[in-house]
């Protein structure tokens, strides 16, 4: 007599996460980030100095022991700022990363759900953001209210939420005519219940890829946005105010520790989160990566 | 979802960079070899001779209208539109040069020159010189003499009319504009007539300001075509290196770098005036002299100038410059956070009391001060928040008293004295004089008065020297640095002779040629 297993269902997030493991770039770029999110973290800790304390004494010094990559024109040592400012890049492109896919998903899945005019209004509304320069908004933002973080994450939010939002208008339009949730709607659930207990979950991959790669794309536009004065203001660190403090022919020329790690600490993080992204995309979505 | 090369980052920042270090696009009668392009170290707004002095709007002033003297880069007078002048106890007569034309061709005349200084002397026309000039009599005798009679006698008079300001306006073209309209007159956006060696052509706002050789100059002017424009000083150091630029006001601190330029040549000189903080003391906070002295303690001025200056300045203990105004011993604010807390303590300054701190960025040397600053006060319990700002709200800020410190330089205090009264006077708050921290001591008054009207100079030193001392120990600004101001000249041009007044740097463009 053969004994006979009852079958476990299996997740698709388990086969997901091998294949996203089975992705070397991915699998590098994850710990990278993992780095990064780790130094900004204990960055009071791992320091070693306060980030803003001006020495004048040790202007400009070269990397060395007791400053680990050397000091700014006003004294300040380079590697508490970067952590510092990684914690400002990191915390800028997650917020309003997350904001964004937030506000896009819930809008997405009325539109589809919905369809009609609410369908209409969302859709013309994303037109509109997405034809507006989100620099050009900042910029005006910034004179108005004065630039700061905070705007920096609410600016970037409102100006990337129609990405998510397409993604899950058509996935929502797709899986409303599933026969699973067309019983569901049979059996008297309304659209909201849907919403929450259907589409969400099934769209959550592809707005994890969404998420992703627009943590990317925010992180590289708050450091150009703080290399251009408009973002993070002094003091206060961030890459890509550190890169303005170098931007010097001096500077450029003979102090390369004061402009190649906050460069680097952009470009790498940007690749990371990339990798990581295109690794997420092909983990969930294995036909589109064949193809 | 599309894919971000790896590279975007690195390729977003040296764009930017690019960007940065030519964000100006010059029309293409600019290229040709023989036009000039000059560095404003900031933005102009418009170019009136009536506004509260502004360095780029006088930078560019001194090249398209004339003054009736100025000073060489010695401090020394130069004649202008005067050929000559006698200074008397009560009056100071000028003595025209004959002949001369406006750019448009008109005759100029000493009507002209009576004109400008009814206009630059009456405060419904909105002048900064008022004060100055207030009481002042003028007469036009005849077609090539104008005279002076001050409100009472001083003998430092000629030196608050010589410099980057009192440039004379056309009467021919503002005449008939009512004397309270005529601050915000069009004409002083598009000053197309003027008697300076060059005639402006166009101000592209952000971008550049474009001249022209004035036709009817009193002699050739070699170098058709200037254009001003304003870049951050690293990027116009840059420009430099690559013969984008010919004349910068460079950094102390770039100053190995911009050596190695081929055929650049760098020049020297002590400023006439200072950087310096202004505080607001109309506001309470700041009313106790003992918290302004904190504040200098705070600061490490001398390592401001070794390091950030390179070694090229001094530290800045008075608003008085003229070193015979100067008395022998004052107070130096060594650098001492422990005095600098105790102070604030006895003052009654509540720890971590906010405070801002503003000024116009794009100068490497004072964006880091800014930034120096704000470490030693706030380390000294002063929660200071840092605020860049352009130049029309910064001076609306002195004008509603709504900064608290505000970081700026200049001024061109070194021939006289009498200068420097100019912003410490009780009538003499900001607009109607250079007086920003709204400072007032009455005593402090007397003394220059009575000092500018003594004719024997070692009496009015010693005058000068006991208001020196007043001012050293109320601590009306905070004094920073005089720093030396350090021209880079590229290889073409020649005749350049810049003072160590950086808005006043031009005085002699009707000499300069360009080679090749």
């Amino acid at each position: 007599m053969t004994a006979v297993r009852p079958a476990v269902p299996r997740s698709p997030a388990a086969p997901a996460a091998r294949r996203f493991l089975r992705n070397r770039m991915a699998r590098a770029g994850a710990v990278f980030l993992a780095c990064v999110g780790l130094l900004a973290l204990a960055a009071p800790l791992v320091a070693g100095h306060d980030p803003n304390a001006v020495d004048l004494a040790a202007f400009r010094e070269p990397p060395s022991a007791a400053h680990l990559l050397g000091t700014d024109s006003s004294g300040r040592d380079v590697f508490a700022r970067l952590v510092h400012a990684g914690r400002v890049s990191l915390l800028v492109g997650l917020l309003s990363a997350l904001a964004a896919v937030a506000l896009g998903t819930l809008l997405g899945a009325l539109a589809g759900m919905f369809g009609g005019p609410v369908d209409a209004v969302v859709m013309r509304a994303a037109d509109v953001v997405l034809s507006f320069p989100s620099l050009v908004v900042v910029v005006v933002l910034a004179g108005v209210f004065g630039p700061s973080t905070a705007m920096l994450v609410l600016v970037f939010a409102a100006g990337n939420w129609p990405t998510a939002c397409r993604v899950v208008r058509g996935l929502t339009l797709s899986l409303r005519e599933r026969e699973y949730v067309q019983a569901a709607r049979a059996f008297g659930a309304g659209r909201p219940t849907v919403i929450g207990r259907h589409v969400l979950p099934a769209v959550l991959p592809q707005v994890a890829v969404v998420g992703t790669l627009l943590v990317a794309q925010l992180i590289l536009l708050e450091a150009v946005l703080s290399f251009l004065g408009l973002g993070v203001q002094p003091p206060q660190a961030s890459w890509g105010n550190m890169l303005t403090d170098a931007q010097n022919l001096t500077l450029i020329q003979t102090m390369p520790w004061l402009w190649l790690p906050p460069g680097l600490a952009i470009a790498l993080t940007v690749l990371a989160v990339n990798f990581v992204g295109d690794g997420l995309r092909d983990a969930v979505d294995p036909k589109g990566a064949r193809s | 979802m599309p894919y971000r090369p790896a590279g975007a980052p690195v390729v977003a920042v040296l764009m930017l960079v690019a960007a940065c270090s030519d964000p100006n696009a010059i029309p293409a009668q600019g290229s040709p070899q023989h036009a000039m392009h000059i560095h404003l170290y900031q933005k102009p707004k418009r170019f009136s001779p009536l506004d509260p002095p502004s360095g780029p709007d006088q930078q560019v002033m001194t090249l398209i209208f004339d003054n009736l003297l100025t000073v060489d880069d010695t401090y020394a007078y130069v004649p202008r539109l005067a050929e000559r002048w006698e200074v008397a106890a009560d009056r100071i007569t000028f003595h025209l040069r004959p002949g001369l034309r406006w750019s448009d061709g008109t005759p100029f005349g000493s009507g002209d020159v009576l004109f400008t200084y009814r206009l630059l002397a009456d405060p419904r026309s909105g002048s900064a010189m008022a004060g100055k000039l207030a009481g002042a009599a003028f007469e036009a005798p005849d077609d090539t003499t104008f005279v002076i009679r001050p409100a009472r006698p001083n003998v430092g008079f000629l030196s608050l009319l010589a410099g980057p300001f009192a440039f004379i306006l056309p009467e021919h073209v503002l005449g008939r504009v009512p004397v309270h309209e005529i601050a915000g007159h069009a004409f002083f956006s598009a000053p197309t007539v003027g008697m300076g060696p060059y005639v402006f052509v166009r101000h592209k706002t952000d971008q550049y300001v474009e001249l022209a050789a004035n036709p009817h100059y009193r002699k050739p002017v070699a170098i058709p075509r200037i254009f001003l424009r304003p870049v951050g000083s690293d990027a116009a150091t840059a420009q430099l290196g690559t013969g984008e630029m010919d004349l910068v006001q460079i950094s102390p601190t770039d100053l190995p770098v911009v050596e190695q330029f081929e055929g650049v040549t760098v020049s020297a000189r002590p400023s006439p005036g200072f950087i310096r903080i202004a505080v607001d003391l109309s506001d309470r906070r700041f009313a106790d002299p003992r918290v302004r002295r904190a504040m200098l303690h705070a600061i490490d001025r001398e390592a401001l100038v070794a390091k950030l200056l390179a070694g090229r300045g001094r530290v800045q203990n008075s608003s008085f410059v003229t070193p015979w105004a100067l008395p022998g011993t004052l107070e130096e604010y060594a650098h001492d956070p422990a005095r600098a807390r105790a102070l604030l303590a006895e003052a009654g300054w509540r720890a971590g009391e906010k405070v801002t701190l503003s000024w116009i960025p794009g100068q490497r040397d004072r964006d880091t001060t800014a930034t120096v600053v704000q470490g030693a006060l706030s380390a000294a319990g002063m929660a200071v928040e840092l605020r860049q700002v352009q130049a029309a709200e910064l001076l609306e800020s002195y004008q509603k008293r709504t900064f608290d410190l505000a970081l700026f330089g200049g001024g061109g205090y070194a021939v006289d004295p009498s200068a420097s009264a100019m912003i410490l006077g009780c009538t003499d708050f900001y607009p109607v004089g250079g007086n920003i921290s709204n400072f007032c001591d009455t005593s402090l008054d007397a003394l220059t008065t009575r000092a500018d009207a003594l004719t024997d100079h070692d009496r009015r030193a010693e005058l000068y020297r006991e208001a020196a001392r007043k001012d050293n120990a109320q601590v009306p600004y905070l004094w920073l640095y005089n720093p030396d101001t350090l021209w880079a000249t590229s290889a073409r041009l020649r005749g350049f002779r810049g003072g160590g007044d950086f808005t006043a740097g031009f005085w002699n463009a009707d000499e300069w040629t360009l080679a090749g």
